[in-house]
């Protein structure tokens, strides 16, 4: 009965996370991001797996080996003069310059929540009515003063997905589709420490550029940095209704069952050993501990989604335009935080698209009032994206926007 | 790597119109980080918070002024009594660096910066005008110290505001002046207590013997500085402090 009491409070407890670790897993799509935020209709290709499964029939083939994005936040302050992208382009680019740029990139956090940069990498495929996806991403955020007395928190996820849909064609031009997606979602973060609540952090700004400037720290972050690591098991329903491929609408319900099962470690070298037997590095690390282990939810989301898209044939084979409008959220908007004119408008998204001749995209979106914008230079087996946008990270629209750019290069095949 | 942000500079600018240098890209970024709902007033923005933060700073006449043979600066302490030997003198305190965050962050919305703008323009009182006057001075002092051929004579000369009143705008500027100041004196051990002709001598240096991390720490500091001029709607010290951080920019 006591092992069930605490089973049942781990189960409840709430805990005190960062706004990034504490949501769902998403991969960052620059092609969504650019266009506003906008996928529930308007996704494509891998996007498909985390945006609507029910979209997974839109495009016949689909391989991608691999795609790899990289993203730098806070892009306004690095560009400044004297911050740390003026360095990294004006100086000889020495050791000492290439240190203190990156000092100027660990100055110029912000305080508060945020994040610092995202490495992510995909493959997958999709053939017909089902796809596999392979995706994984490394993430710094930030929280506290900012600058070097900023904390650190570095998020890693694993995940597998699988999508797959159900099309009904009714008619020559209606045609609806139903899509399930499943993930099997790894994530792992470093924390404050073992003892008390699961705070997550583990090092300070300024240690990061001892890190970077010293290999001898990689050791002691490996060995030191408490750890959680877990799992989830997630699934996404999505339903779009299209007629003739002119206008789509649907819905998605995503994250269901979105429980993350973790279990903390005294060091990332630790949570290594327990899962492949060896440690990284060359120094090993003390005793073995295992922390506490607990689990939390995130959220789900109900979104839905308009678009609209120049027909096939003559010139619009080579003028392709399409316009989408989302409002994300929709539950929470009604039940949870109250229809006002702020709470709609921070679930708006809209985002509009021009390809010429299959090959150059450019992109603009309004997310939650932030503008965005992207190109795209798609070469069928190879592709470059390109984003810059803004996002809120305050509590109200305007108090607290973060540029970014993102760089997202592909390699694959693709076919609609 | 390198490569990597090479080519996203490079997409940023073919997608800025043809800007050509980050100072523009910068420009550029500055407006687009603005949100439209806010800007367009489809959304309230609570500025209340904000002016009281700042009502608490310049309307205070503790957190203020400063009477004293020094201005305590949390990096070191500026000796004022070699200019000043007959009696304390009244000068501006640095401003806070909670209320510096602060501002900095709400000069990305539209209708904070009005609002800040609007507050700060009443007249400010007879004390603080006085301090203000003070403070002027101080670099005007500075500047004499520097002589007229040196490069950053005539950028602090900006600072040297004539004039008896001042707005609220004008005194939370040179506060901020005040601790940028404090930055800059950062160079020195903390709490050593410097004179303004050991601050001279340390800016006649040449930039070969100051250390790279100052300078950075300094241009980011001054960077802050503009921001929290822009909201508060400061032209004068937006001026001058662009002239320092470009002074500073060639000293890289």
């Amino acid at each position: 009965m006591r092992k069930l009491a605490v089973l049942l409070a781990l189960f409840l407890a709430i805990l005190p996370l960062h706004a990034a670790v504490s949501s769902a897993y998403a991969p960052l799509y620059s092609r969504n991001l650019a266009l506003g935020g906008t996928s529930v209709t308007s996704a494509r290709y891998s996007e498909v797996f985390y945006s609507n499964p029910a979209l997974v029939t839109s495009d016949n083939q689909f391989l991608s080996i691999p795609s790899a994005s990289f993203t730098l936040y806070n892009i306004n302050k690095l560009v400044q003069p004297g911050g740390a992208l003026d360095i990294f382009f004006t100086q000889n680019n020495s050791d000492e310059d290439m240190n203190r740029a990156f000092n100027q990139l660990i100055n110029s956090i912000g305080a508060g929540n945020g994040d610092v940069v995202s490495f992510q990498a995909s493959a997958g495929f999709i053939s017909g009515i089902a796809g596999l996806s392979l995706d994984t991403g490394i993430d710094v955020h930030s929280m506290g003063e900012g600058g070097e007395s900023s904390t650190l928190i570095l998020e890693g996820n694993f995940a597998l997905s699988l999508a797959i849909a159900l099309p009904w064609h009714i008619g020559e031009h209606h045609s609806l589709s139903f899509g399930l997606g499943a993930h099997l979602v790894f994530r792992g973060y470093t924390i404050e420490s073992l003892s008390g609540d699961i705070i997550p952090g583990g090092f300070t700004a300024s240690s990061l550029i001892d890190f970077y400037q010293s290999d001898d720290v990689l050791a002691s972050v490996l060995n030191q940095v408490p750890v959680a690591f877990g799992f989830a098991i997630p699934f996404d329903l999505g339903f779009t209704y299209s007629y003739s491929d002119i206008f789509k609408t649907g819905f998605v319900i995503k994250n269901l069952n979105g429980i993350y099962h973790m279990q903390t470690y005294s060091s990332a070298n630790q949570l290594y050993y327990m899962l492949t037997g060896g440690y990284l590095g060359d120094s090993v690390p003390e005793a073995p501990v295992q922390g506490p282990s607990f689990r939390y939810a995130t959220p789900v989301s109900f979104d839905i989604g308009f678009s609209l898209s120049t027909p096939a044939g003559g010139i619009w084979d080579w003028i392709d335009i399409t316009g989408s409008l989302d409002v994300t959220d929709v539950y929470s908007l009604f039940f949870t935080d109250g229809l006002s004119c702020e709470n709609f408008l921070q679930r708006l998204h809209f985002g509009l698209e021009l390809t010429l001749m299959r090959t150059f995209d450019f992109r603009f979106g309004i997310n939650s009032g932030y503008m965005s914008f992207g190109f795209c230079f798609d070469f069928q087996v190879f592709s470059l994206d390109f984003l810059y946008a803004a996002l809120e990270y305050g509590e109200h629209p305007g108090d607290k926007p973060l540029d970014f750019i993102t760089l997202c290069i592909r390699i694959g095949f693709e076919e609609d | 790597m390198r490569a990597c942000i090479l080519i996203l500079i490079l997409a940023v600018c073919m997608t800025s119109c043809s800007l050509s240098t980050l100072e523009g890209i910068a420009g550029l970024t500055d407006s687009l980080k603005e949100n439209i709902y806010v800007n367009t007033g489809l959304v309230d923005v609570d500025t209340a918070p904000l002016i009281r933060d700042i009502e608490a700073q310049v309307l205070n006449p503790e957190t203020l002024l400063v009477s004293s043979g020094f201005i305590v600066l949390p990096s070191c302490k500026l000796n004022l009594s070699p200019l000043y030997p007959d009696s304390p003198v009244l000068v501006l305190a640095p401003a806070d660096r909670t209320l510096l965050q602060e501002l900095a962050l709400a000069g990305e919305n539209k209708v904070k910066r009005q609002a800040v703008s609007r507050f700060l323009r009443q007249e400010a009182g007879e004390e603080a005008c006085i301090a203000a006057g003070n403070t002027a001075a101080l670099f005007s002092d500075l500047v004499d110290y520097l002589g007229p051929d040196h490069k950053l004579a005539p950028v602090l000369s900006r600072f040297c505001r004539e004039g008896e009143d001042f707005t609220l705008a004008d005194i939370l500027s040179f506060q901020v002046s005040v601790s940028l100041l404090s930055t800059a004196l950062s160079y020195f051990e903390e709490d050593t207590s410097v004179t303004l002709g050991e601050v001279t001598d340390a800016l006649k240096q040449s930039a070969e013997e100051i250390e790279p991390s100052y300078i950075d720490a300094v241009a980011l500091a001054l960077g802050q500085g503009k921001s929290v001029a822009r909201c508060i709607g400061s032209d004068w010290l937006f001026g001058a402090l662009d002239g320092v951080l470009d002074y500073v920019r060639r000293s890289l």
